[in-house]
């Protein structure tokens, strides 16, 4: 999926709510370790090439823009299941949130999703399209020049992969 | 903090959360609590799993892994199922967050295991009685 990105700086391309949220993650008793830290050190992934994280959030902006026009569609198609999908859609507007802050991107528009008849069908479709966007994140987790950036993308395929956790465990749909 | 330091960090907070699980699962009744049981024996094994792979990884960049502590800060008020499950949630979110930061720290196969290990700390959260969370492992985004 291609994405107009426009020039910007290393500030703008993982800046904004991102950098900010980024410059204190909380520590907790066990598994602790320290914030991750901008400055470079031996071993450590290379300062970012801005344009290429710039690419790769087109890319992420546009899967999570397809993914949330099939929710869409299908909680108004099927309002039994807005309930189920709605945390769902909650969970893919904080994400986009966040990268909204972090670069200029133009994703192109997704198309217009097909919602099969059957409420049953239509989940499975969600769920599927839910699980390759978790594929992307982690594809783009690993391609990130950020370490900042791999740290949230990586954490937002968590956030899906929990959600699908939970649709998975709930009663089937009739 | 270099990748090598990451890697230690991580590890030493896997001995923690061992240790922890250890005392979870003594502190939990199989025959009336098995939901909770089973979750925490599932845990013990993937911590271990994830402690001997760190070792390795460790080991790889030609250094000595650290080893665990000799005793841990345990967590008051391990009366009840509830409260357990409670601590352990605690404990699995702080190592969800440990392994936020070490994607962050690691590049190539490291931070791709990283990854994985993160997703599926999030998920162990569900079985302790966690909810699914707009950013696991690292909260100041929400």
């Amino acid at each position: 999926m291609s994405a107009r990105a426009r020039p910007v700086s290393r500030r703008t391309a993982v800046g904004g709510a991102l950098a900010a949220a980024l410059a204190g993650p909380a520590l907790a008793a066990g598994c602790t370790l320290d914030p991750p830290t901008s400055e470079p050190s031996p071993g450590a992934p290379a300062e970012p090439e801005p344009d290429a994280d710039v690419v790769l959030l087109g890319t992420v902006l546009g899967a999570i823009d397809g993914a949330a026009a099939l929710l869409a569609a299908t909680t108004d198609r099927h309002p039994r299941l807005a309930g189920m999908l709605q945390p769902l859609l909650d969970a893919h507007a904080a994400h986009r949130g966040v990268l909204d802050g972090a670069a200029e991107v133009e994703p192109d528009v997704p198309p217009a999703p097909t919602v099969p008849g059957r409420p049953p069908l239509a989940l499975d479709r969600v769920r599927r399209a839910e699980t390759r966007l978790v594929g992307t994140l982690r594809e783009a987790t690993g391609a990130a020049q950020s370490g900042d950036l791999a740290r949230a993308l990586a954490s937002m395929a968590a956030s899906l992969t929990q959600h699908l956790t939970v649709i998975g465990t709930e009663g089937p749909v009739a | 903090m270099s990748t090598l330091e990451a890697l230690q960090s991580t590890l030493a907070g896997e001995h923690a959360a061992l240790h922890l699980y250890g005392l979870y699962g003594g502190r939990t009744s199989q025959s009336a609590d098995p939901g909770l049981f089973e979750a925490l024996q599932d845990g013990y094994r993937a911590h271990r799993a994830r402690r001997d792979q760190l070792r390795l990884l460790v080991t790889d960049l030609g250094a000595e892994p650290v080893a665990a502590a000799a005793a841990y800060d345990v967590p008051d008020g391990l009366r009840t199922a509830a409260a357990v499950a409670r601590a352990a949630l605690d404990t699995e979110r702080a190592c969800t967050e440990a392994y936020a930061a070490l994607v962050a720290q690691v590049a190539g196969g490291r931070r791709r295991w990283a990854t994985t290990a993160l997703i599926e700390a999030s998920v162990q959260q569900l079985a302790l009685g966690g909810r699914p969370e707009d950013f696991p492992g690292a909260p100041e985004l929400g």
